[in-house]
């Protein structure tokens, strides 16, 4: 499961980020705001209009564009 | 007396800012870091026995950035002379991100000292922290401040004043066990006790790894041949996991176990304000809604609000030239001295209120935390164009000034991302524009207050400001898909907590904005004002014991604009419109008093019903008049696109590094304005217009 799948309120634990999918700065980005395996992360909102998704982890809220969420995957926990 | 360096260094949105401008107050000098243009806010602290000069450092979440600013921040701190401090300031609500950066920092060995801030937050939301065992946790010195009200500042400042408040701290994580067991071995064969060494061998480590965030081979650079071998050899022949990624798993365990031991969260109910606030500002539809009033409030309020001030000063400038004229007998030197020095100054002085409120409205958007919220909404809209929303803060601070908006497009990691939009930064309407809009909006189009309350001019402004945003856009999508094809943009963007900005924070942002609009325009406005007097008093001549002066039309700029009045007549000018466009080059502002010198205006300025009068009445040799509405537009329209600013050209030269990326801004503005201008006032007169 991905980032993009999950549903608004819910919660999961990140596994992996698939590097291919994302630009290498963004990578390192992503890594320092939090998204590192084994990290919480809840699904704020996701706005299709917008092509947006908004997840806290943290204790931080963070915005970003719907299709690079696919490349982060995700397990429920 | 002792001199003592102390960077300040912290995550984006922490309150190091808040906090800087606390412990530093007007003592505060900007400029650039060494050899490049990231802004460098430097102040100094004045203690007993000992003077602290404190750098605030661009916020980042660690030393992984590649972008300029986050770059700046890691060059400077792995450079940093063996006396050199930092404090480290962490937010209290972001404690685990805030921690990996600190985390980071004791790694390199730099001597810390932490300032907690957002004292008021934690209390408001009954959040218990145990200072002590955090302080034990990390063996660090750690200070609990609220920066906006500053308390806890005077107990800060008496610990800077002490050496031993910045204390090294050895790597507290460990890597996974084979990794720490070679990493001991090493240091042990190589002879290494320091923590700077430490942390120079496990970069060599990630970059021999192949650590895709670290791609750069110095730290490695500094061993002797035979390490250098040594390390690649072991490296390739046994499977290590040396990276950025591993390093951030291991500090987060650690991280976890020193917040759970420290820090006790109530029971927390969703849904509070900030997210009914966020339901709002992001919603598709209402947070456009809200984006658009709030800009229209700003153009209303630009005008309301800043009338008085203006006409304040506008009056001590004229009160100050009958002053000067009174004492000086009439002949050059008062002539300089009161139409071109003091004249051609006083037109910029005037606009400082209007600056001033611009800059503190962006500094309110900026600090309360709407200016990220803006650019997460902006985002879908900018990626039509090629960008991304983080090109959208600085299109949108560009409304004060280019400049600032240029130096701000550093914050953007993608290249491409980056040049596109410096180079379409100058389209947007920017403060210099006002002037010249009032003064030929006032003058074509002279309606009453609509319902006795919305001002024209606001109207104008608005729509001129959205122009300038869709034509800067448009470029921005034929820059993106002609010369700026590579790497595709992408967003992710921290969504800061809402924030009550801070009173003394904003004062010191306006002042030193205000500033430095006064040095740098303020400048080349005096060379121009007096250069721009004598070629239009010029030729003259001493008779009998009186200086005569020439005409307008038979001075030196007289005679140039005669000359290329040909040239402009198309697009709906006359020699006198040309010169002001000429001259205006170097600054848009200029036009306006040189407008009021060629009219031979007895007073300046955009306000001045008299020189509005003066052009309304001008009229051609064939009797009809100069400035009609057809002309006001062709003019607006050159305003809106030509490129009339060496700041912004220096500015674009500087961060590009090349002087082909001016010169191709220089071109196509001005391209863009002639055309634009020749293309509607033609149009416009075969459409039976005047």
């Amino acid at each position: 499961m991905t980032l993009f799948d999950l549903n608004e309120g819910d919660s999961a634990e990140i596994v992996s980020i698939n590097m291919d999918k994302l630009p290498k700065p963004m990578l390192t980005e992503l890594l320092e705001l939090g998204f590192f395996p084994g990290a919480k992360i809840l699904l704020k909102t996701k706005s299709v209009i917008l092509g947006k998704l908004i997840c806290t982890l943290g204790g931080t809220t963070i915005g970003l564009r719907m299709k690079d969420g696919e490349a982060i995957l995700l397990k429920t926990t | 007396m002792k001199e003592k360096n102390i960077y300040l260094v912290g995550n984006p949105n922490c309150g190091k800012t808040t906090l800087f401008n606390q412990l530093t107050g007007l003592t505060q000098k900007t400029g650039n870091f060494s050899g490049v243009t990231v802004e460098k806010k430097e102040g100094y602290i004045s203690l007993p026995n000992i003077e602290l000069k404190i750098t605030d450092l661009p916020g980042t979440y660690g030393l992984g950035g590649i972008a300029e600013d986050k770059k700046i921040a890691y060059e400077v701190l792995l450079k940093r002379k063996e006396d050199e401090v930092v404090i480290y300031v962490l937010d209290a609500l972001n404690l685990e991100r805030g921690l990996q950066f600190l985390l980071q920092i004791i790694d390199m060995g730099a001597p810390t000292l932490v300032v907690l801030t957002m004292k008021d937050v934690l209390e408001k939301k009954r959040i218990q922290l145990d200072l002590e065992k955090l302080k034990q946790s990390l063996g660090l010195q750690i200070v609990l401040v609220n920066a906006k009200s500053g308390e806890g500042i005077a107990e800060l400042k008496s610990l800077l004043a002490k050496e031993e408040s910045f204390q090294k701290q050895k790597r507290l994580w460990k890597w996974d066990e084979k990794e720490e067991s070679y990493l001991n071995s090493l240091k042990q064969k190589l002879k290494i006790t320091t923590n700077e060494a430490e942390f120079f061998l496990t970069q060599s480590l990630k970059f021999l790894n192949g650590d895709p965030h670290l791609q750069d081979n110095r730290n490695l650079n500094q061993f002797p041949i035979e390490t250098k071998e040594l390390l690649s050899r072991e490296i390739e022949s046994k499977s290590f996991h040396f990276g950025y990624q591993e390093e951030m798993i291991h500090r987060s365990i650690l991280i976890k176990k020193i917040i759970s031991n420290s820090i006790f969260y109530p029971n927390v109910t969703k849904g509070g304000w900030e997210e009914k606030l966020d339901q709002i500002f992001l919603h598709p539809v209402f947070g456009f809604l809200c984006f658009f009033l709030l800009m229209g409030i700003l153009f209303q309020s630009l005008f309301s609000f800043a009338e008085i001030p203006m006409d304040l000063i506008e009056g001590g400038i004229t009160k100050l030239q009958d002053f000067t004229g009174s004492y000086l007998p009439d002949g050059p030197l008062r002539s300089l001295l009161v139409e071109g020095i003091l004249g051609g100054v006083g037109s910029v002085v005037v606009f400082v209120p209007q600056i001033a409120l611009l800059f503190l409205f962006i500094g309110v958007l900026e600090e309360s935390g709407y200016l990220a919220r803006a650019s997460f909404l902006m985002d879908r809209l900018m990626g039509k164009f090629g960008l991304s929303g983080k090109s959208f803060i600085p299109l949108l601070s560009s409304a004060a000034c280019a400049v600032p908006a240029i130096l701000g497009t550093r914050t953007i990691e993608n290249k491409s991302d980056r040049f596109t939009t410096i180079m379409v930064s100058p389209l947007i309407m920017c403060s210099a524009r006002y002037p010249v809009y009032i003064l030929i909006v006032g003058t074509v189009f002279s309606y009453p207050p609509i319902f006795g309350i919305f001002n024209v001019q606001g109207f104008v402004l608005f729509s001129m400001f959205f122009l300038g945003m869709a034509v800067s856009f448009t470029f921005a999508l034929i820059f993106r898909k002609t010369v700026f094809k590579e790497n595709a943009s992408y967003f992710v963007m921290e969504l800061p907590r809402y924030n009550l900005p801070s009173i003394k924070s904003l004062f010191f942002t306006v002042y030193g904005k205000v500033k430095s609009f006064l040095a740098t325009a303020g400048q080349i406005i005096l060379y121009i004002s007096i250069l721009l007097w004598f070629l239009s008093h010029f030729p003259a001549e001493y008779k009998d014991e009186v200086w005569k002066t020439s005409p307008i039309e038979s001075s030196y700029i007289g005679r140039v604009g005669k000359v290329m009045e040909p040239a402009i007549a198309p697009l709906g000018f006359d020699w006198k419109i040309g010169i002001s466009i000429l001259t205006s080059f170097a600054a848009r502002e200029v036009m306006v008093s040189t407008l009021a010198v060629l009219y031979g205006s007895e007073e300046e300025g955009e306000e001045s019903e008299s020189l509005r009068e003066t052009l309304r009445a001008d009229k051609k040799s064939d009797g009809s008049f100069v400035w009609t509405p057809l002309t006001g537009i062709s003019l607006l329209l050159f305003f809106a696109f030509a490129s009339q600013c060496m700041s912004t050209l220096a500015v674009t030269k500087k961060e590009t590094g090349s002087l082909l990326w001016p010169t191709v801004q220089f071109l196509y503005m001005t391209t863009l304005a002639i055309s634009t201008s020749f293309i509607v006032y033609q149009l416009g007169k075969i459409l039976g217009f005047v």
